[in-house]
């Protein structure tokens, strides 16, 4: 029996972005340039991804000014190169 | 910090990589010297491989100074998109990534990161060992209680007692009786979230490398006063080789028969949850 596959839609998309400020490899290294407010901008992050994720779900307009182009691009990946397994 | 150079990076001023991802070099792409990468990154920037001479990584980077910062959420929530997407074209050439949290740079120019590689070369591989072959997915758990409470209001014998002393009860008793009742319903439904999220848990277990449980109200969302998703009981992160997908697909499907239960699957992303720290002289 096959299950149903992942999918990686705008709204799926947006949920996971917010990883990206709390999760992923952490770099400790005299060379690593920190600034003193990642905090402040952490929340301001936040709330940018609040108003994005949203609108994913309920399928509104993304917020004026957002690159359209871009978020299709990302959250389409997944059709274009399925990963092995695919059933046709 | 406060002297002032160019954010690109590029003057002698003060060189800087800011670093979206590590790859693995020695499997597919290698035969290309040095190898590359067809994308570009947050704002257009030229992305990128700096090689290890020391192991068979790279470091995905763009010449940058500082960090980002803005007071624009759309400009910022652009460059997470972008930073997702170098991360996500990594992947596809080179395997699993390595995806390095947003807004990290690195003091120096590439001979300065593929050092820094060189350093701490056994840590990036045992980071990698962790997550080869394997991408993160995510589940999220809903559940409707409606037909649960209504069940559960004709078969718990404390809810029974209650309602029987509710019907016998003036105005006064009445209002303590209906707390009580509401206490009582809480606590089952609590009870039968945990025990839903539990039994997902483990049922995922033993289809991953690993799994772990991710809050399921963001932060982000919390500080807006958004409630996305009333009935979102659990979410869920797991490691796992994509041919799993098939297995994962069908433990959900019986996870979602149960009454009132819905779970949403997405993936494969970069191994975000999965990942540590690097950190000099370890």
């Amino acid at each position: 029996m096959s299950g149903p596959k992942p999918t990686r839609t705008q709204g799926d998309l947006a949920q996971m972005l917010e990883t990206l400020l709390d999760k992923g490899v952490v770099i400790n290294a005299d060379i690593a340039i920190t600034i003193g407010d990642t905090e402040l901008l952490s929340v301001k992050l936040r709330a940018a991804i609040a108003s994005f994720e949203t609108a994913a779900e309920y399928g509104l307009e993304f917020p004026l000014g957002t690159d359209l182009e871009a978020v299709a691009e990302a959250s389409d990946r997944a059709s274009a190169d399925a990963p092995a397994g695919e059933q046709g | 910090m406060s002297e002032s150079v160019e954010a690109d990076g590029t003057t002698a001023a003060g060189a800087g990589r800011y670093l979206y991802c590590l790859v693995g070099l020695d499997g597919a792409g290698e035969n290309e010297d040095p190898p590359r990468l067809d994308t570009t990154g947050i704002e257009g920037a030229p992305v990128t491989v700096v090689e290890s001479a020391a192991a068979p990584v790279g470091a995905v980077v763009h010449p940058r100074r500082e960090p980002f910062d803005s007071a624009d959420l759309t400009e910022l929530r652009d460059w997470l998109l972008a930073h997702q997407q170098v991360v996500d074209a990594a992947g596809d050439r080179f395997g699993t990534p390595l995806p390095v949290r947003f807004d990290t740079v690195l003091e120096g120019d590439d001979d300065a990161v593929a050092a820094w590689l060189g350093r701490n070369a056994d840590q990036v591989a045992d980071a990698f060992d962790e997550v080869a072959g394997c991408w993160e997915y995510r589940v999220t758990l809903s559940w409707d209680s409606t037909a649960f409470e209504s069940e559960q209001r004709a078969t718990d014998a404390q809810l029974s007692a209650i309602d029987r002393r509710l019907d016998q009860s003036g105005d006064g008793k009445r209002f303590l009786l209906e707390k009580q009742h509401d206490q009582r319903m809480r606590e089952l439904v609590r009870e039968r979230r945990a025990a839903l999220t539990s039994d997902l848990v483990d049922r995922l277990a033993e289809q991953s490398r690993q799994v772990t449980e991710r809050p399921v109200q963001s932060d982000a969302a919390a500080s807006l006063g958004v409630e996305l998703d009333d009935d979102a009981v659990a979410q869920v992160a797991l490691l796992a080789p994509p041919d799993r997908e098939s297995e994962i697909g069908s433990v959900l499907d019986e996870v979602a028969a149960t009454p009132g239960v819905d779970v949403r699957f997405t993936g494969p992303w970069p191994p975000y949850t999965f990942t540590t720290q690097i950190t000099d002289d370890a």
